[in-house]
């Protein structure tokens, strides 16, 4: 029963996280607030990874079988987390992770369907119905509310 | 301008789409915590270059000081990855992780305009706002589904 609870809190840390970058991004910049969010996480990781064995703490890293691909994702990062803060204090968290979510969503049915791994049709097509009437309110009601 | 703004969000998700997929790449190499903090590291090297842009264009500019915990994000992002790891190593599984995942980050979403929770202004929100996260959070939930059923399947 405690993991339905992690999950659920990691989902609400995920936008108390964002809500507070955009806080950041609104009294700086947003590419300043995703600086600072990357500059402490990565203060916060090194503590727990120093205190739990550092390099002796189980990992046995074969550097040269590491593919270029897993080293980009803290740079698209940056761009998004920056994206993301900044949006949130021009439309609103809600909108804003609606949206967010969709993107992220549709993108692993897109690569699904381009690697051949969608099994069942009927759940994919009416899932992605769902999402893209989600998306297509929000182009309907296109003015974003004020604070 | 608003257009834009929706089609950046949408943009913004495929990226976190990729960083998640990059993320657990590099995670499988080396561990979550190891993994978790090169992200971050690498992060932070890209970004410099904007802090210090902002930092150089600021230079003459007396600002007030900001309340520290707007510096705060980035722990929770430690603390995120580590949640999500003992959920989907659990009975619960990946997509039982992400399903929670997104349950808490729409409603919470939800609260935090409704309310103006952390600073944020307070928005009324619509009849709309609500039947919007309600589809893209069952479509999102059909789709996870599909993808364990497929799992699952021989």
């Amino acid at each position: 029963m405690i993991e339905i609870l992690f999950g659920l809190s990691g989902g609400v840390l995920i936008a108390v996280s964002q809500t507070i970058n955009s806080r950041l991004a609104i009294a700086t910049t947003a590419m300043n607030a995703s600086f600072w969010n990357h500059l402490v996480g990565a203060g916060f990781m090194s503590l727990l990874f120093l205190g739990t064995g550092g390099f002796h703490g189980g990992a046995n890293v074969q550097w040269q079988m590491v593919p270029w691909q897993a080293y980009l994702g803290g740079a698209v990062g940056v761009l998004a987390t920056g994206a993301i803060a900044f949006l949130i204090g021009r439309m609103g968290a809600s909108r804003t992770f609606t949206l967010v979510i969709s993107g992220q969503v549709l993108t692993g049915v897109v690569m699904d369907g381009l690697m051949h791994r969608i099994s069942s049709h009927e759940l994919t097509l009416s899932g992605t119905a769902l999402i893209l009437a989600g998306i297509g309110i929000s182009f309907l009601k296109n003015k974003p509310t004020a604070p | 301008m608003g257009r834009l703004y929706l089609l950046l969000a949408v943009i913004a998700g495929a990226g976190i789409s990729w960083t998640v997929y990059s993320n657990s790449l590099l995670a499988t190499h080396t561990t979550d915590i190891m993994g978790s903090m090169m992200v971050h590291g690498i992060g932070t090297f890209f970004a410099l270059s904007f802090f210090l842009y902002y930092f150089y264009r600021q230079r003459n500019h007396k600002a007030a000081p900001l309340p520290l915990w707007n510096y705060g994000g980035g722990i929770l992002g430690g603390l995120i990855v580590l949640l999500f790891s003992k959920t989907a190593n659990s009975y619960l599984g990946i997509s039982g992780a992400i399903c929670l995942g997104l349950v808490g980050q729409t409603t919470f979403a939800l609260a935090v305009d409704g309310f103006g929770l952390f600073g944020s202004p307070r928005r009324r929100l619509s009849g709309l706002d609500l039947l919007q996260a309600s589809l893209v959070l069952s479509g999102s939930l059909l789709l996870v589904w599909s993808q364990n059923s497929r799992m699952t399947a021989p």
